[in-house]
């Protein structure tokens, strides 16, 4: 287990170094971040402001080191300055910290407590109404285009209906779980949840029918043990497993969607911070902000891999 | 010109420019059908072959392709993605290309394990004994084996490369502008969703219905041809 453990963390280091040479290396493709400085239709930088940059950015350096530079940097939590407003990035990706987590959490618990038990019901009451029901709004969420749910739902709910309003995160002054602040988050929470909650709700329903098909389930009715009691002492501990080692993986596949769900709401987290800094070309946001996303993807498929060798000492370790 | 309300003309309505919604979904069409089947079909036959190498020869190679998988997938997808596709530039090849670079993992690790499970069936060794080469025993012998798993994989993961394509089409990275695109309609579209509805409402409503459409042919597929592939 433990060496299993220390195998999975050094590959999980790896891979990580390994993204963040790849989109080191792209962005540095993308063109010479120096012309961005020099504003289209203006006068230009003179020779001297060049130079002054180039070195205070590193630029006249070989890639390697210029790479190796900002590793080091990045290892002691220094994340170098923006392109375009010369501010920290870490200061920056600070501050869009919070309102991303925000919403992933958010969104995670609303997967969980709308894919679990509805997957449940499902299972139990195979071919009912209560089963399609679920199972639509399965295949929905997971054929749906999420900025096609935002946009559907900002038209339902903030145009025509005016339940909720939209733009922005709320106000700052208020914490988040008053209403005056939690109604933000309303729906790009709903439009974020939608897809994990329809993978979660399939899966469950799969492995729900899977044990309750089981002989011990059918002995322990035969015993004449009260239905719900079998169903969420014997049934559902036994199938919860794949599910909830699933759930992790769900949370990173947040890091996606938040980033669609971000632009079109005008939720100002690291989602947005990412794809203004591809529309820029500034190379330290986007090499910092994908490292983040990619850490948080690489940490929460690692801690599945845990939570699975925890859950169920059957599996084997090579 | 303006938007104008459904009509017998019209039927889906137009866009802000004036511009049928209908015929711009059929134009849309050909061009998703294109990138998805072209970055499918490319994805599924670099998958396939390298599984069933690495299946086959096991060894370093494929201890090496096996990490280069994992680390594939423990990656955020879409956003390497926009990063490629922002270097490399917009166009139609590139987003067959990086649609391909997200199919190859899954189709590589299922057909290995297939690989791997018929390789050590007496059909093979006894070819082997027969005197037949390595790469006549790959593709007279194993990959008629494999296709059924192939095609249910190519099948239900299409509906995951249109989402994909829908998402970077919508965040302005997908299909490049002259051609018409679903996303990019629902993007170009939101701003007048208070005056002009059916304009977002109706390309999300096909890009939806057609990825459940291969979702539901993927099922179908996978029971028809193998009921033990129920977990995929």
């Amino acid at each position: 287990m433990r060496r299993y453990l220390i195998r999975k963390l050094i590959f999980a280091i790896i891979t990580l170094l390994a993204a963040t040479m790849f989109v080191f290396g792209l962005s540095r493709m993308a063109g010479d971040p120096l012309l961005l400085f020099a504003k289209p239709g203006g006068y230009g930088m003179s020779p001297e402001r060049v130079e002054q940059l180039s070195q205070k950015l590193g630029l006249d350096k070989p890639l390697v080191v210029q790479y190796l530079v900002w590793l080091g940097r990045v290892l002691t939590g220094d994340f170098g300055d923006t392109i375009v407003s010369e501010t920290s990035v870490r200061k920056l990706i600070w501050e869009r910290a919070a309102p991303t987590m925000q919403l992933a959490v958010a969104s995670f618990i609303l997967a969980i407590l709308m894919g679990v038990p509805l997957g449940v019901i499902s299972a139990v009451k195979r071919g009912s109404l209560s089963d399609y029901v679920s199972r639509t709004i399965a295949l929905v969420g997971q054929a749906a285009p999420i900025f096609w749910v935002c946009i559907m739902a900002i038209l339902l709910f903030a145009v025509t209906l005016d339940w909720l309003p939209v733009g922005t995160a709320g106000p700052d002054d208020v914490p988040f779980w008053t209403w005056a602040k939690f109604k933000y988050l309303v729906m790009p929470a709903f439009a974020l949840g939608w897809g994990p909650a329809a993978a979660l709700l399939r899966l469950t329903r799969s492995a729900m029918l899977e044990v309750l098909d089981s002989e011990y389930v059918t002995l322990a009715r035969a015993k004449g043990t009260n239905y719900k009691i079998v169903i969420w002492k014997h049934a559902f501990r036994n199938a919860i497993l794949q599910p909830l080692t699933t759930s992790a993986i769900v949370l990173a596949s947040f890091v996606t969607g938040a980033v669609v769900v971000e632009r079109i709401f005008a939720w100002p987290g690291v989602g947005q911070l990412m794809t203004d800094a591809v529309w820029n070309n500034d190379f330290p946001t986007l090499t910092s902000t994908v490292l983040v996303f990619t850490a948080i993807f690489v940490a929460t498929n690692f801690l599945a891999d845990m939570l699975y060798g925890v859950l169920n000492p059957v599996i084997r370790y090579d | 010109m303006d938007h104008e309300d459904a009509s017998i003309s019209y039927v889906l309505g137009t866009d802000a420019l004036g511009r049928d919604i209908l015929s711009k979904i059929i134009a849309g069409a050909r061009v998703t059908v294109l990138v998805v089947v072209a970055a499918v079909g490319t994805g599924i036959i670099v998958g396939t072959t390298i599984g069933l190498v690495s299946g086959f020869f096991g060894g370093i190679v494929d201890d090496v392709v096996m990490r280069i998988v994992d680390a594939w997938n423990i990656l955020p997808g879409l956003l390497i993605i926009l990063v490629v596709v922002l270097v490399l530039g917009q166009g139609l090849w590139t987003l067959i290309g990086v649609l391909a670079m997200i199919s190859w993992p899954g189709a590589v690790r299922l057909v290995r394990a297939e690989t791997l499970s018929l390789k050590s069936r007496e059909y093979v060794s006894l070819a082997r004994v027969a005197g037949a080469s390595n790469t006549r025993i790959m593709i007279r012998h194993i990959l008629p084996g494999v296709v059924n798993i192939v095609i249910v994989t190519a099948t239900l993961g299409t509906g995951n490369i249109i989402l994909t394509e829908a998402a970077l089409s919508f965040l302005g990275a997908g299909i490049p502008p002259p051609e018409p695109s679903w996303g990019r309609m629902i993007s170009e579209e939101r701003q007048y969703i208070d005056a002009a509805w059916w304009t977002s409402l109706f390309p999300g409503l096909v890009i939806a219905m057609v990825v459940m459409s291969g979702n539901f042919l993927g099922d179908w597929f996978r029971d028809r041809v193998d009921p033990t592939l129920r977990q995929l």
